[in-house]
């Protein structure tokens, strides 16, 4: 065992905390796979941009800040919308990380923000009320840490097993402090009726220099169907750090909307990681959408490892000021007759600096592929900065593939045809900006919802 | 309205428009003819404000005011509309939701309330049918896909959303059948009242069939080189802009070159 850098010291002291008060909870695999996971982060450090895959981003901030760990979530299940969108059939699931208190969130059925409907607390029971036509225990929409408690064996079937950390700093560190977060489950050809909201708060209330590892494990069972929105969310400029991981099983013939929402505090840093593990005939379709952050990074992994499987990937960053965004897709390619198709756009003011790196992998089996890429970006200032690139590993002979990246600014001639019909020159270009985005907000099912992101896209646009 | 005088102006170093005189009054409708490439699409990008063409000389007086000074959202919402001639598309931009904000930007302006949508869709509507445009067109982004008659039916029907006092309409004949030539026609005869002016520019004389203008003028290498009554424009269709060439007393051009060109009845302009 390598002698622990000073930078981690504060991490390994946190540790051992959250070791002596959890051991009694879940089960003796949830202690192993934490200490394993904190091993590799002592032997791995923090990745620098010596690092291949960290070329562009540097996290010299973030080690620097000596930041300790919050590992529970305070208070009840405090209603809040980051996307103010209104009013929508959901389950929601609040995760606040104010550092203060010990009492989980709660899980409600409601009509979103003002409404006050039964606090239904599925995880508790194990429920299968939310859905029609589901066996009993075939749904479980709730904490984590209940999941773990109730010693539910899809979580250890799936808990750790998909995100891989062994060379991945920051994945092993949220392994090593997994506890709380979110878990959802349907079994067998479960449609459920309404999608699950899962905040994960760090707000106003958070003191400076705190890291959240907050963790999200979603089973969607055999023929099933899920929407999922797992939005984070925060408020203020304290310096803190999300670190989030969110495993995905998706089990034959199983489909999932899974919307994934930044809107991180001016403060924060933001590293997220995805991990998508598909089986044959699924569907997974992601559409994440970021804004604001300090700094923010979010990794998407797709294992296409069915036949037949389809992945959709569609991604909306918008960055001003001197912020950083950094997003980072991989899919992969293992079994004949997958399809993927992947649009991510940006939008850059300021100073801003953003890089796309998608990479698709097309292993030798993976026969009758069909993979398309596309990065276009919109550069709105001369000083923003983008890094894209594209990264191919096709293996297998008979496949189609196809990528792309644009960098363009506003087209002069479209400014002018809006400003000649009378809109002054920043509602013109509120417009075109909106027009290029909306590719992507269209993409939004739940219609306040795309409300909601369409006007923090656009108040992001300082005229 | 409109005084235009020894107006000039370039692009990328290049002199297009040389010493432009017009007066336009109210209630008038004026035509601007001329061969591909004599100036007529920079003259109306100039009076709408595209700041690509740089105004070297002369002044252009607007209802008395400085046009020349104001910001091409300024002189729209005082009157001003240009019907493009290539309108450019712009996909992801909803027609509707373009055209309300670009309505209630005038309205503003005057100081009247904003149109909400039901207000502005029944006004719409109505709009639209005079141009005979389907309304499936103001359900898809802003130009995106039409047809090139559709996007000068729909250059027609924002005109008359959005009741300019001057209108300046660049080729807006160009590209229509027969069909779609006499509905656009009868749009801008709607259109015309004592109050409001409106500037033809056009390649062909067929238009002036329908909209009959109260003069004419040929433009010729950045100059107006002639001006007359309506039977000017019958005139050129018998004999070709060659003798405007030869009474400018210039010899061979890039001009000349369209000559031929110019009765032909397909898509004009350089
Ligand atoms: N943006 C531009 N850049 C360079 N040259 C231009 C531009 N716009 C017009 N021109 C040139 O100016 C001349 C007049 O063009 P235009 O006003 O479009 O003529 P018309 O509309 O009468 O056909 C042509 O020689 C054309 O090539
Ligand atoms: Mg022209």
């Amino acid at each position: 065992m390598t002698e622990a850098s000073a930078e981690q010291q504060g991490y390994l002291e946190d540790f051992e905390k959250l070791a002596a008060r959890a051991s009694r909870n879940g089960g003796a695999w949830v202690g192993d796979l934490r200490r394993r996971a904190m091993d590799r982060f002592r032997s791995l450090g923090f990745p620098t941009t010596r690092d291949e895959e960290w070329k562009y981003t540097s996290l010299e901030g973030l080690r620097r800040a000596r930041l300790r760990t919050i590992d529970t979530v305070t208070g009840g299940a405090r209603r809040h919308d980051p996307f103010d969108s209104g009013d929508w059939e959901r389950y929601e699931l609040m995760f606040p990380w104010t550092g203060e208190g010990k009492t989980g969130p709660g899980v409600r059925e409601g009509r979103g923000r003002g409404s006050d409907a039964g606090n239904a607390n599925v995880a508790e029971k194990g429920s299968n009320r939310v859905a029609a036509g589901a066996r009993d225990g075939d749904v479980f929409i709730g904490r984590l840490a209940d999941a773990v408690e109730l010693r539910l064996p899809w979580v250890e079937a799936h808990l750790g097993r998909h995100a891989d950390y062994d060379g991945h700093a920051l994945r092993a560190l949220n392994t090593a402090f997994v506890e709380d977060g979110a878990a959802v489950r349907l079994g067998r050809g479960v449609d459920l009726d309404r999608p699950v909201h899962m905040v994960f708060l760090a707000d106003a209330g958070q003191e400076s220099n705190r890291i959240v590892h907050p963790r999200t494990l979603v089973v969607v069972g055999a023929g099933s169907r899920l929407t999922l929105v797992e939005a984070y969310a925060g408020s203020g400029g304290a310096v803190g750090c999300t670190n989030a991981v969110t495993e995905i099983v998706l089990e034959d013939d199983a489909e999932l909307d899974h919307y994934r929402l930044v809107r991180e505090g001016g403060g924060t840093f933001h590293l997220g990681s995805v991990q998508v593990h598909q089986s044959r005939n699924s569907r997974y379709r992601s559409h994440s959408v970021i804004t604001g952050g300090a700094m923010t990074r979010v990794e998407l992994n797709a294992l296409l490892d069915g036949e037949g499987a389809d992945c959709l990937l569609q991604g909306l960053y918008v960055a001003g000021g001197s912020q950083h965004v950094d997003s980072r897709t991989a899919i992969e390619h293992a079994k004949p007759h997958g399809t993927s198709s992947e649009l991510y756009k940006g939008v850059l003011n300021d100073r801003a600096r953003a890089v796309f790196n998608g990479k698709i992998v097309v292993r030798k089996e993976a026969q009758k592929t069909d993979a398309r890429q596309s990065n276009r970006n919109l550069m709105l200032s001369r000083d923003a900065e983008i890094d894209s690139k594209p990264q191919l590993e096709i293996l297998a002979d008979d496949v189609r593939c196809a990528h792309g990246t644009t960098i363009g600014q506003l087209e002069e001639d479209e400014m002018f045809y809006l400003r000649s019909r009378g809109l002054d020159a920043a509602v013109a270009r509120k417009l075109l900006v909106h027009g290029f985005a909306s590719e992507i907000l269209d993409g939004v099912a739940i219609e306040p919802l795309r409300d909601g992101l369409t006007n923090r896209v656009l108040s992001e646009l300082r005229a | 309205m409109l005084e235009v005088r020894n107006l000039h102006a370039r692009v990328e170093g290049k002199e297009i428009l040389r010493g432009i005189d017009l007066i336009v009054k109210a209630g008038e409708v004026h035509a601007i003819m001329g061969p591909n490439g004599s100036g007529k699409s920079t003259l109306a990008q100039v009076l709408a404000g595209r700041d690509t063409y740089e105004v070297t000389d002369g002044e252009v007086l607007y209802k008395g005011e400085d046009l020349l000074e104001m910001a091409p959202e300024l002189r729209a919402v005082e009157g001003v509309f240009l019907g493009f001639q290539y309108p450019v598309e712009i996909p992801g931009l909803n027609s509707l939701y373009f055209l309300r904000a670009a309505v209630n930007a005038a309205r503003a302006h005057r100081g009247e309330e904003e149109l909400d949508a039901v207000d502005f869709m029944a006004l719409a509507k109505e709009r639209m049918k005079a141009v005979e445009m389907g309304e499936d067109l103001l359900r898809r982004p802003v130009n995106a896909g039409f047809s090139g008659g559709e996007k000068k039916r729909a250059e027609i029907f924002q005109m008359t959303m959005l009741e300019p006092t001057l209108a300046i309409l660049d080729e807006t004949d160009s590209g229509l059948d027969i069909d779609a030539l006499k509905v656009v026609s009868h749009g801008i005869n709607l259109f015309r009242g004592p109050d409001r002016a409106i500037i033809l520019v056009t390649h062909y004389q067929r238009l002036l069939n329908y909209v009959v203008p109260d003069v004419v003028h040929v433009i010729h290498n950045g100059r107006l080189v002639k001006s007359g009554g309506k039977e000017l424009a019958r005139e050129l269709e018998d004999t070709g802009y060659s003798w405007v060439e030869d009474a400018a007393g210039k010899g061979t051009d890039d001009t000349m070159g369209q000559r031929t060109g110019y009765a032909a009845d397909r898509e004009g302009g350089a």
